[in-house]
This record gives structure tokens, sequence and C-alpha cells, in this order.
């Protein structure tokens, strides 16, 4: 009866030791309404990594992860915040001010503006083995006054305690990516 | 038949060159002569101006026999257009047509080239066929647009190995292989009924630009089986849009009015085809090795695509589907068939269909 018993916490534990989820620091605007924000943009993520596409890769996740969990929010065709960026003379790879920020909410229509920069993607070595690790900071400006209201810094590596016991290869850096953006999503919503 | 050859890679000069010789001699080779029309009555399709295009990847060894396989492939395309009803518009008629509107690519033309086909040669169609190679492989996209509202009528996909170290005959026998598979593949738009939608060449990233032509025709292809939309040909919903200095990522308000303007109320479909983890892959996309050809591991992909509301510039809806990567072994180390088409049929047919345009929306 007792190893009965025992099977399930087992395979509780196993699972649990399966997964290796992402680390994030989240800070949170206590005074803002989420709610007042229906309409938003993306802004070109930026890339401090060393791969060269990982900022594209890295947003098209996150516009899919964001519609998937945003409960009907409207998302601007990028295409048309990248001409607002120019119609505006703003610099996509510069971080915005406060006025800027206001500005291009008016021109967009938008109540909040998502932002994202990929600090690290690629393999690391971790012993003999080789690992995917994702770093990505997201963040959400509301463009009534231009502040910051959401941020999120994620850390998301490809190996496990799962892994690291009884071997097995990295996570893809696909997936590494998707659940790095999936936890930060996971403190806004 | 247009002379348009595009290399991503080592080899481009040697076959720009190929495809300069092949500039010189119009209307000389034999298969013209093929897709010229016959004496008789117009077949009872109407018309179709065939143009062919061949695009090459990286990792080509050997000798390609271009004039050869672009012989076979208009008379393979004419036997094709024949299937559908369709008597194929000769070469010597077309190709200044070709020229003057600089037709280069498989996308690069837009609504003038229909109505000058339609008012100068006749032509109810004009058939876009391209053929890319591959070090392993070659594949072939063709789609009919008819000249009167620019809608796709009928668009196949289709593939053939060539095997270790190809020489001209192996490239050939290919051609026709897949010359029959296209025949067998094709899909053919149910009619005139259903609501529009635009689509925009593929984008990539990460990935070799011909895989943006292939996934488009697969996702062409797989719109059309669906019997749902009017599908205007993307070459000229991407047109409208260069018309306005604009390509196929900055669909900004403009864009979408310019594309009401020339489309009407249709929402647009944005696909992005992403490759991850180049730096793990790229010898995939490198030389093939001497002896024994070992394919590569195909790098793993997310293919996206967006729906736009053209009135707001507004996401309506959004899918994406991950391929990993594929080994190039299998059990007891055999060697796998692994072929990127598939792999890209499989990852259209993976993505959900976009939602019918609601009124509202557009």
């Amino acid at each position: 009866m007792a190893r009965r018993s025992s099977l399930p916490a087992l395979l509780a534990l196993v699972i649990a030791l399966g997964g290796c989820s992402p680390r994030a620091t989240t800070f949170v605007h206590p005074d803002v309404d989420f709610s007042r924000i229906q309409r938003c943009a993306i802004l070109p993520f930026q890339n401090l990594s060393t791969d060269r596409s990982a900022g594209a890769r890295v947003e098209s996740l996150f516009l899919t992860e964001l519609l998937h969990a945003g409960r009907g929010l409207a998302v601007v065709e990028p295409g048309e915040t990248m001409a607002a960026l120019r119609e505006l003379r703003l610099d996509p790879t510069a971080p915005l001010s406060p006025a800027q920020t206001v500005e291009l909410g008016k021109r967009l229509g938008a109540e909040g503006i998502f932002t994202g920069t990929v600090m690290d993607c690629g393999p690391e070595s971790l012993g003999r083995n080789r690992v995917y690790v994702v770093t990505a900071e997201f963040g959400l400006l509301e463009t009534e006054t231009g502040s910051v209201v959401w941020k999120s810094e994620v850390h998301g590596s490809g190996s496990s305690v799962w892994r690291k016991l009884f071997g097995g290869d990295s996570a893809s850096l696909y997936a590494v990516s998707r659940d790095v953006v999936r936890k930060a999503l996971e403190s806004l919503f | 038949m247009t002379r348009s050859l595009r290399r991503a890679g080592s080899g481009r000069r040697l076959l720009t060159t190929l495809a300069t010789l092949l500039a010189t001699l119009p209307t000389m080779l034999p298969g013209a002569a093929a897709a010229s029309p016959a004496a008789g009555a117009p077949a009872p399709g109407g018309r179709a101006a065939i143009a062919l295009f061949f695009a090459s990847a990286e990792g080509i060894g050997g000798t390609i026999p271009l004039p050869a396989l672009r012989q076979e492939g208009t008379r393979l395309l004419s036997a094709l257009c024949a299937g559908q009803g369709l008597e194929p518009v000769a070469g010597p008629a077309w190709e200044p047509l070709q020229r003057r509107l600089r037709l280069r690519s498989p996308l690069g033309f837009d609504r003038r080239l229909l109505d000058a086909a339609a008012a100068e040669l006749g032509a109810t169609q004009v058939v876009i066929a391209q053929v890319s190679l591959h070090p392993d492989r070659l594949v072939a996209t063709l789609r009919g647009i008819d000249t009167a509202d620019g809608l796709v009528r009928w668009a196949a996909v289709a593939e053939a190995k060539v095997g270790r170290d190809p020489d001209a005959a192996a490239w050939l026998a290919a051609l026709r292989r897949a010359g029959d598979e296209l025949s067998a593949q094709r899909v053919v738009a149910p009619g005139p009924a259903g609501q529009p939608l635009l689509l925009l060449p593929a984008r990539t990233i990460d990935l070799d630009p011909l895989a943006g032509e292939i996934v488009t025709s697969c996702l062409l292809q797989r719109l059309l089986q669906a019997g749902r939309w009017r599908l205007p040909d993307p070459a000229l919903v991407l047109g409208v849009l260069r018309e306005r200095g604009r390509g196929a990522a900055e669909l900004d308000s403009a864009g979408c009015r310019a594309l009401r303007a020339a489309f009407g109320a249709a929402p647009v479909v944005v696909t992005d085809v992403i490759g991850w983890d180049p730096e793990n892959f790229a010898d995939a996309a490198g030389p093939a090795a001497s002896g024994p050809v070992l394919r590569p591991a195909l790098p793993p992909f997310t293919l996206a695509w967006r729906l736009v509301d053209t009135a707001r510039a507004l996401l309506l809806e959004r899918a994406e589907v991950y391929a990993g990567a594929d080994a190039a072994s299998g059990w007891f180390g055999t060697t796998r068939s692994v072929s990127s088409l598939a792999r890209y049929r499989q990852a259209v047919e993976r993505l959900p269909y976009p939602s019918s345009p609601r009124p509202e929306d557009s």
C-alpha cells in the first residue's frame, strides 16, 4: 500500500524535476489600471546578443504569445509602428523618452507600447554539455504620461535537473525563448 | 521564356553568365517551338503566357545543364497548360513584353504585365513557374494567374531528387519527374465564389530566400484547396506596395489604403519563416562535401502568419508553428531522406486557416 501511494509522489517529483522554469524579475506599477490599455503597439526589439536575428525571433514569439494571452488586446500591425517611428523621426534602436512615448502613442492611437531587449541568446557551455540560454527584458510604457508600468527581465536555460541527472540534450532555442516570453507575460496577464 | 536566374552563393557568377548566354538564344531552342501555338483554333481554356525561372540554392556541385533544363521545362509547362485547356503563347511574341515590363523573378511583376499580356497577346492566363535547384533535389512551383481579375486559378508545388553528383541526364530526369508531380499536385481554384483574401509573399529570416518562395507556393496551394477565398496573386499584392515604395514587411496604413483601393476590403496574410539556431546549422547551407552526399540536418524554423485588417492596420489573428531540426541520419545510422519541401508543407498544413474575414473587420 505504501509503495502504491509513493508512486504518484515519485511521478510528481520526476515531472517537477523534468522542467526548468525560467527565472524572472518583474516590476508592475501598483497604481496603473491595466484595463485602460485596450490598444497597443510593439516597438522593434533591441538585440544585444551576438546572434544578429535574436531580436526579430523573440519579437515574433512575443507577438504570438501576446495575442494569445492578451485577452482581446488590439495590437497595431508592426509595419504601421515602423512607419510612425519614421514619420516622427524616432530612432527605432534608441529608448523612447516619456515625451516621445506620448507622441508615438497619439500617432498610433495606442494606450500602451511594448518594448523588448534580447541580452543573451544562444548556446552556452555548461561543463561538457552545451545548453541554450536566453535572457531578455520586456517592458510596457503607458502613453498618457510616457512612464514604464511593467518591466520583466527573464533568464531561461535549456538545462534542467532531469537533464543534469539523466543526461539528454538541451531544450531547443525555440522552446527556451518561448518559455522566457511566456514567463514574462504571466506577470502581466 | 524569361531568362532570370538567381543565385544566393558563391556560384552566382557562373550561373549568371549562363543566364546571360541564354538570353542571347531567345527562340532558337526547340522547346520554344513546342511552346508555340499550334496553327489550329485556340484551346477552349484560352491562351497562357508562360514565364519560367531558374534559381539555385547554395552548395550545388557539378555542371547544371541550364539550356537543356530550360528547353525541357518549357515543354513540360506547355503540356501542363494543355492539360488545363490552355494554348501556350509563342515565345517570340511574349519575350519582348517581358523585357519591356522587366519581368525578372516569379514575384517581380504587377498588374501591368497581366494587362499587357491580355491586350497584346490575347492571353487569358499568365503562368509563372520556378525551378529551384538544391544540392540533392529540385523544387518546382507554378501558378496560373487570370489576366482579367489577377486571381490565382491554379497552383502546384513539386520536388524530385537528383541523387549523388548529378549529371545533365540526372537533372533532366528529375525535372521530368517534378513535371509529372506538378501535374498530379496541381490545385485548381473552385470558382469565383468566396471572400477575397490577400497573401503577401513569405519573408524569411536566417533562411534561404528560396524557402520563402516555396512556403508561399505551399500556402497558396493550401488556401486554394480550402476553396473559401478568392486569392489575388501574391506578386500583385506586393506590386501594389512596391509601387508606393514599400516592401512586404512595411505594411503601414498608407500601404493598407493602397491595398484596399486595388483589391477592395480584404484582410492581408503576412507570413514569416524564421530560421532558429543558425550557428549550429550553418553547414546546412554550405557547399556539399565531396564524396558520398550526406545531407546535413535541416535547421529548425518557425512559420507564422498574421492576418491584418487593412481598414485599421490592426492584427486580427496570429498563428505560429515550429518545426524542429530533422536529423540527417535515422536509426542504425541510415541516411534519412529529409526534404525541405516536405517540412514546409507539413508546417503549412499544421497552421490553422485564417478565419473568414468578417464584414466589420474590413
